[in-house]
């Protein structure tokens, strides 16, 4: 009697959330320094494109993920390399999410607990939510994004006196080059990442428009990463969003409410344990479900643990200190140039032309 | 020896008849039927076999009843005394029509053939009429047996609104619906559980609201019950329960007529069990745990707000006990320094962890309380000076715990009993939370309440979400959850539970200001 699929609704706090994932715990690319907020719209608007050729692919296939739309257009052998390529990049992509927000909490709060301890942690409530199914998945979200928004008007109202709109300026100090750098950090990361929304598009109900979903799903997420951009920076200053790793539990500390609530940076972890979650959670679903498909099961469901294990052993040999970390997400954007453009791009055009020659 | 292996044969002569019981139909013979009778109720002095004739009509008779549930002046009145008087000439052919026609003077009277049909009957206070030359039995209703009277219930006071209380009678309990409901659309139908106490079950809705997909399951959830006993409404709800394992209700439950009425018409089932007094109403949704039956007779500001008090009580007494000691432990950063240094004074002195404490003052209140509800009402003064003196005050001044510790457990003690039908999730989750956070500070915390959350998002009664969230929010979708709407906003019935949705006829409300 009850229904698997996610609503529209759902799916855009979905993307909401995946997209903020990250960004919560590291901020966006400070490439482009106090000019990161015109980076951020450009790349929103760069990005479109690409997103439309996503929403493109599910609308030529309604109601089916992406991995069901590869094995129409490639067949068995063919669509076996794409799955397997887009199974890596989710697990290695939840395995970073993982090991970063794993770090952020030793970091912060639990200095002396084993890092595996919280992994296992996140890991358990992500398999929770994963077997749960989709529609729980996307009620999830939903009252997550709602604390979210909560905490990021809390965060902002109280510092509102800290707000120093000195620090943005001058605009276009560091020149095009820079905010150039800091679109293609932004587009790869967390922009296209969405990608991976595609292999869970088979849950989505058939009758919402996939270009809606993407686009709000997108205008959305921008805003609410342009508003945490410019709090960070007008609070903190670029010099210290350089020196921080976590801007805005930075940001958090310079929150004083009287005398009463002060460094309630501890409140921020909120934020973050529920983006991480949800955006986990999709990357461990994508993966389990490209194992499902290569492995011809039908119940992904009975997968989903031994390839959460996989993830857990996976974070723990991915990188082994911070500085690799860094020097990882330098080269990230050509490295995910694989799994965002070219994957995509090749499925598109080839269900284009199948579509085509189908029609003539 | 020889005496224990005597009793075996007996019973398994008394096991072999049991298990033939159903298969046992009534002869012609009357000595026959007697002595059949006598054979299954053996051992059994409650037993009356009383044998009388008519002169007239050369008419055999013998009436079977159990001493003490029955009416006597039924008895001797209406079906002995006629029986033995009556001297008009009756069909003989159908002598068992006639009687029932002309003879005897009972309300209600049915025919049956079978030996188990009788045994039934019999032990719920019915007389049973054996009539020579007749291979069908008559049971005549003569019950009359003591009850509770109707009360206002214990567990659900209220301030405003009817007081009527179920009690444990099936019939009563049913009169006490039908009067609320009086049309014809309102369903009542019987259901037998227990193959030892074959207890009456009814099942109460209307026709025109109800989901039949959800009655079917229901019904498909019943067949499956296979047991002895069911001596209470609880038996029913564990064994139809969806999800197994979780300590949250999936079945809704009150003992007053009128909270049961407003579920019926809001498409629910109601399942009245006879011997208890608490009456189920399926399906279940989470929000309701928050519901009281005066919130619909009170102001709906009032209802509102005490709602929103109730969700919050539960929120804290789950919450603070974690959260206390997550902060204390790990994040004292984020008290007001004059706060952390008063704790920190506090704490000076006491030999045991923060969260040990905790553990044991919890164990505690939930020991007094325990003893408050099994002990007799006249020592309940002595109990309430050994809670607040003894294990308030001489524990914080022997420094035994923190005066901190006793204002929190007060307080998660307190907000604990506001929420009756979440008394055991409460417990469960506190528990959890209270783990996760001495042993992983707020992030622990926080996973927990991830955790309740999910699970909560899970649950499920008779296949339909206990919560939905799925974004599409209207205003007749939450109407009556969170807060309570006036009643001229109450147009629609919930859409998970019917799709007969119009509740008003006319959807446009009259506008009486001027």
């Amino acid at each position: 009697m009850i229904n698997e699929k996610i609503t529209s609704r759902q799916t855009i706090v979905i993307i909401i959330l995946f997209t903020l994932g990250s960004s919560f715990a590291l901020g966006i690319s400070n490439e482009s320094k106090q000019d990161s907020w015109i980076s951020l719209i450009i790349a929103f608007f760069a990005s479109i494109p690409i997103i439309l050729i996503y929403a493109r692919i599910l609308k030529l296939y309604p109601g089916l993920g992406l991995y069901d739309i590869a094995l129409k257009l490639f067949g068995k052998i063919g669509s076996k390399i794409i799955i397997i390529i887009m199974a890596w990049y989710a697990l290695h992509l939840g395995t970073l999410v993982i090991k970063s927000f794993s770090e952020y909490i030793n970091v912060t709060s639990l200095l002396n607990t084993p890092e595996i301890v919280v992994i296992i942690m996140l890991l358990l409530i992500t398999v929770y939510i994963a077997r749960s199914g989709p529609y729980i998945f996307g009620s999830w979200s939903l009252i997550g994004l709602v604390t979210v928004l909560m905490m990021m008007i809390i965060s902002i109202f109280f510092s509102i006196n800290r707000i120093n709109i000195e620090n943005i300026f001058p605009i276009m100090g560091n020149g095009w080059k820079k905010i150039g750098s800091g679109v293609i950090y932004i587009i790869s990361f967390p922009f296209l990442e969405t990608v991976l929304i595609l292999p869970l598009a088979g849950f989505i109900k058939k009758k919402d428009s996939s270009y809606r979903i993407y686009i709000y799903g997108l205008l959305f997420s921008t805003i609410g990463l342009l508003v945490i951009t410019l709090r960070n920076l007008t609070i903190l200053g670029t010099a210290m969003i350089e020196r921080s790793l976590i801007p805005s539990f930075n940001m958090a500390r310079v929150i004083k409410m009287g005398n009463f609530l002060t460094k309630i940076e501890g409140v921020i972890t909120i934020n973050i344990i529920i983006a991480g979650i949800t955006k986990i959670t999709v990357c461990l679903m994508a993966f389990t479900l490209g194992i499902a498909k290569i492995c011809a099961i039908d119940n992904y469901k009975k997968l989903i643990i031994p390839s959460s294990l996989l993830m857990l052993a996976f974070s723990t040999i991915i990188y082994s200190n911070t500085a690799e970390m860094l020097s990882f997400i330098k080269i990230y954007p050509y490295y995910a140039i694989t799994f965002q453009l070219i994957i995509p791009i090749i499925i598109w055009i080839t269900a284009e032309v199948k579509k085509n020659a189908k029609e003539t | 020896m020889l005496k224990k292996k005597k009793s075996i044969v007996i019973d398994d002569q008394v096991d072999k008849l049991n298990q033939k019981i159903k298969t046992i139909t009534i002869s012609l013979s009357l000595k026959e039927n007697i002595d059949n009778i006598k054979k299954l109720f053996f051992d059994d002095d409650n037993l009356i076999i009383r044998e009388f004739n008519n002169n007239h009509q050369k008419g055999k008779f013998v009436l079977i009843y159990c001493d003490g549930l029955v009416n006597s002046v039924t008895i001797n009145e209406s079906i002995i005394k006629p029986l033995i008087h009556f001297n008009k000439d009756l069909d003989d052919d159908n002598l068992i029509q006639s009687l029932i026609k002309n003879v005897l003077l009972v309300d209600d009277i049915k025919k049956v053939n079978y030996m188990k049909d009788i045994v039934e009957n019999v032990t719920y206070g019915d007389s049973i009429l054996f009539i020579e030359g007749s291979d069908e039995a008559l049971i005549l209703n003569t019950k009359l047996f003591s009850l509770r009277s109707i009360s206002e219930p214990d567990g659900e006071k209220i301030f405003l609104g009817p007081r009527e209380g179920f009690n444990e009678s099936i019939f009563t309990n049913i009169s006490l619906l039908r009067r609320r409901l009086r049309t014809n659309d309102f369903k009542i139908r019987y259901y037998t559980l227990g193959d030892k106490t074959n207890t009456k079950v009814a099942l109460c809705y209307i026709d025109s609201i109800v989901d039949k997909k959800i009655l079917a399951e229901l019904y498909q959830r019943l067949q499956k019950i296979k047991i002895d006993g069911v001596i209470d409404s609880n038996y029913i709800t564990e064994l139809i329960k969806d999800n197994k394992w979780s300590p949250f209700r999936t079945t809704g439950y009150s003992e007053k007529p009128d909270s049961i009425t407003g579920k019926i018409l809001e498409g629910n089932i109601a399942i009245i069990v006879d011997g208890s007094p608490i009456v189920l109403s399926i399906p279940f949704f989470f929000v309701e745990n928050f519901h009281s039956s005066e919130d619909y007779y009170v102001s709906y500001f009032y209802s509102t707000f005490s709602r929103i008090i109730r969700i919050m009580g539960f929120i804290f007494t789950v919450c603070v006990p974690a959260l206390y000691i997550a902060i204390v432990a790990y994040h004292h950063e984020m008290l007001p320094s004059s706060l952390f240094f008063n704790i920190a004074m506090e704490r000076r002195n006491v030999p045991l962890p923060a969260a040990l404490e905790i553990f044991v003052m919890l164990i505690v209140f939930d020991i007094l309380k325990e003893t408050g509800i099994r002990m007799s009402n006249n020592i309940g003064q002595s109990l309430s000076i050994v809670g607040a003196v003894v294990i308030g005050q001489a524990t914080v001044d022997a420094n035994l715990v923190a005066a901190p510790i006793i204002i929190v457990i007060a307080f998660t003690g307190i907000t604990g009993l506001m929420v009756p039908k979440l008394s055991v999730p409460i417990i469960v989750c506190r528990f959890l939370l209270f783990i996760l956070s001495s042993s992983l500070g707020l992030f622990g915390f926080l996973i927990g309440v991830s955790f309740i959350i999910v699970h909560i998002l899970n649950l499920k009664s008779f296949g339909i979400a206990q919560i939905n969230v799925n974004g599409d929010f209207t205003f007749q979708s939450i109407k009556d959850t969170i807060f309570r709407a006036p009643w001229w906003e109450m147009k629609k019935r919930p859409e998970a539970l019917t799709e007969n949705m119009n509740r008003m006829d006319n959807n446009e409300v009259d506008n009486y200001e001027i």
